[in-house]
């Protein structure tokens, strides 16, 4: 069976998870494989754009955002390509996650779920695009 | 996502059906904000949840905050990928769940 890539991209200020998110499930309904890890594909591209989305910060009018899925024999990987200004989502320091209810921060879990749900992750900032690549077994 | 509201007295009950994610965590926290003011027991069925990310987490971590200083909060019928979540981020551990 020949295995087609899933493509989507969109400018930052059209950017549509709903849209997204029916197109990743189409694209992984046709295989178990994928299908098995439609959870964390949907995650780690929300986590990933989401920051995207709220921190990039603009170079040009109309900022762009793209997203591939790429299916190998036996792992899934997701790579993610924006044009903001160069930033390494990798540098965000981890949150403690043993801390109580009232000492725990409200927000930076994102990149930690990003980081416990890939098998690697890369970043490299090229040509003046953010390039992520996370791989999923 | 839909959120469905049952009260008994001080008791809310509150049903989640679909995905809890950046799209629809503010839809959840506006409902809360207005809803939580004098109860002191509050139910999180997530029977019929299917998708949850950090975006979610964040307004599960603040009504947790808020239940904390006027009674409780549980959540209930928690399925196994999104229970992952929380044993992943710690939730697990501060969180009262009921599965």
């Amino acid at each position: 069976m020949k295995r087609m890539d899933y493509q989507y991209k969109s400018s930052l200020a059209d950017f549509d998870f709903e849209v997204l998110n029916s197109e990743i499930e189409a694209y992984c309904a046709r295989d178990e494989f994928l299908l098995s890890r439609l959870f964390s594909i949907q995650l780690i591209v929300e986590e990933l754009v989401t920051n995207i989305l709220k921190y990039g910060v603009p170079t040009t009018a109309n900022n762009m955002v793209e997203i591939k899925i790429h299916r190998e024999e036996s792992r899934v990987i997701l790579a993610i390509a924006d044009n903001t200004a160069a930033f390494n989502p990798l540098q965000i320091g981890e949150p403690d996650t043993s801390l109580s209810v009232e000492e725990r921060q409200i927000g930076g879990l994102g990149l930690y779920l990003v980081r416990q749900k890939t098998a690697s992750l890369h970043y490299e900032y090229q040509n003046g695009m953010n390039l992520v690549s996370a791989v999923i077994e | 996502m839909d959120i469905k509201k049952t009260q008994e007295d001080r008791k809310l009950t509150i049903a989640l059906a679909g995905r809890l994610d950046s799209n629809s965590a503010p839809q959840l926290e506006a409902e809360l904000k207005e809803s939580l003011v004098d109860i002191n027991d509050l139910v999180l069925d997530f029977a019929e949840l299917v998708y949850l990310s950090s975006a979610g987490l964040r307004v599960i971590l603040a009504a947790q905050k808020q239940m904390n200083k006027q009674g409780r909060m549980v959540i209930v019928k928690v399925n196994e990928t999104i229970m992952e979540i929380f044993e992943i981020t710690g939730f697990a551990e501060i969180l009262t769940i009921e599965r």
